[in-house]
């Protein structure tokens, strides 16, 4: 688990002390399930963030309005290997996975956006080899504002041949 | 037409004497489900009945059971949009389990209080987390410059008080979108930034952030009691500010009703303003009131 992560844990543990002292008389479990809850997400939601890039706008972590990388900065490329690259545009159908996947580029959503991609583009490319998808965010410099691509993911998925 | 205001005056006093804090508030946030329907198709037409039915019925909002299927409904809707959900779906989610576990408690009044302020403390202790340690470039007021160039939801905001013009946000906007692999145009557009909007940025970054400590500390009773006791206007303040500039009524609508649920039956004045912020934020969400006023002064 990230350190920031641990020490946000930490630091809600005397908060829920406070307020145990502080709970109305009956059942007190009920009392703080929902803001057990919005911990235990927002704790998730952080440790994504450092791990797997979720943007920090998603998730239940309540990082909205804290950064500039979310929805418009962020970006995929498409590449389809047919051996040489590629490039090709998010399908339509697929777009909606595609805004997963740029929010929380992970293994599960990239993995399933190649293999919807492959499948999508298969007759028209019928030597295809594999798809790639790159995760770009867009960073800008403190001083002049400077617009700069990063990128934060580069997947790989090769395409089984019958 | 004087005599008509009296009346319609003293019968939303004696309207507002009468309600009862806990019942607002949860009228309150089913009207917030009801103006900012949530989730997809075959979720959003359960949660307009539950809500409406609720706001009609007082046996229907009540129920424990209305409760745990609307908290049912608004988790398997951010379950079902998992990760685009809003933070404030999560919220929605965490609230109406409150009221339902708070039914079921035995003391449903202080358990509803206490959840609103646990919520509504943590929920601002997290946002205050990522703004101070976790983002790279919110306190250098990076995030607000940018913003108030891209979000067309922040343009009126941007020629009103920045001082910039369309043009040099349409400009601006095309500067901060390089092109891939380096490219270059031969024109290539220029930041636009006025020294308006670089001073409203910085405002904008350091009013955010004091408000939305001050409302952790006020709610998290980590400030002592005399903080404690100003929770509200605190609330009330960032409320009143922010949701002016910031397009996510939901989130400031489920934040009255949270707040209200906390005020003592003896609190009138600070039931009301809870109340009329509320309408405060309907009127931001429907009149583009910035765009207006800065046409106005425009000419």
């Amino acid at each position: 688990m990230h350190p920031k992560t641990l020490f946000l844990a930490f630091l809600s543990i005397p908060i829920l002390r406070w307020f145990s002292v502080h709970a109305p008389k009956g059942r007190i479990y009920l009392a703080f399930l929902p803001v057990t809850l919005l911990v235990i997400v927002a704790l998730n939601q952080i440790h994504l963030a450092h791990t797997v890039h979720l943007s920090p706008w998603k998730g239940g972590g309540f990082g909205m309005f804290s950064t500039t990388d979310g929805g418009p900065n962020r970006h995929l490329r498409i590449f389809l290997r047919v051996p040489s690259r590629h490039e090709v545009e998010v399908p339509q159908p697929l777009e909606d996975l595609a805004d997963r996947a740029e929010a929380l580029p992970s293994d599960t959503y990239l993995n399933e956006l190649s293999r919807k991609i492959a499948d999508y583009y298969a007759t028209e490319f019928e030597a295809m080899e594999g798809v790639q998808i790159q995760v770009w965010r867009t960073e800008f410099a403190p001083q002049d504002l400077e617009p700069e691509y990063r990128m934060i993911r580069d997947f790989l998925f090769e395409v089984e041949r019958d | 037409m004087i005599e008509w205001a009296r009346k319609v005056l003293a019968g939303l006093g004696q309207m507002l004497a009468g309600l009862d804090v806990i019942d607002l508030a949860i009228r309150l946030s089913l009207l917030d489900l009801l103006y900012r329907p949530v989730g997809p198709w075959y979720i959003r037409p359960f949660i307009l009945l539950l809500a409406g039915l609720g706001v009609f019925s007082s046996e229907v909002r009540r129920s424990a059971l209305t409760w745990l299927l609307l908290a049912f409904l608004t988790g398997w809707r951010v379950v079902a949009d998992w990760p685009m959900s809003d933070n404030h779906a999560y919220l929605l989610c965490y609230w109406c389990l409150a009221i339902f576990c708070s039914r079921l408690s035995g003391n449903f009044r202080a358990s509803l209080a206490l959840n609103a302020r646990l919520l509504i403390g943590m929920a601002f202790l997290f946002a205050i987390v990522w703004k101070v340690f976790l983002s790279p470039d919110y306190l250098d007021g990076t995030f607000f410059r940018v913003t108030f160039l891209t979000d067309e939801r922040f343009t009126g905001m941007s020629r009103l008080i920045g001082g910039m013009s369309e043009k040099a946000i349409q400009e601006s906007a095309s500067y901060l979108e390089p092109l891939l692999d380096g490219a270059e145009l031969f024109d290539p557009p220029r930041l636009m930034e006025s020294s308006g909007l670089i001073r409203f940025a910085f405002a904008a970054t350091w009013w955010t952030l004091l408000m939305e400590a001050a409302v952790a500390i006020c709610f998290l009773g980590l400030g002592g009691p005399w903080l404690f006791t100003q929770r509200h206007l605190m609330l009330l303040a960032f409320c009143s500010t922010t949701y002016a500039f910031a397009p996510v009524a939901g989130f400031g609508w489920l934040l009255m009703a949270m707040g209200i649920a906390q005020c003592e039956a003896k609190c009138k004045t600070i039931k009301n303003l809870y109340l009329a912020c509320f309408f405060l934020i309907l009127f931001y969400r429907e009149i583009p009131w910035a765009t207006l006023l800065a046409d106005w002064l425009n000419g």
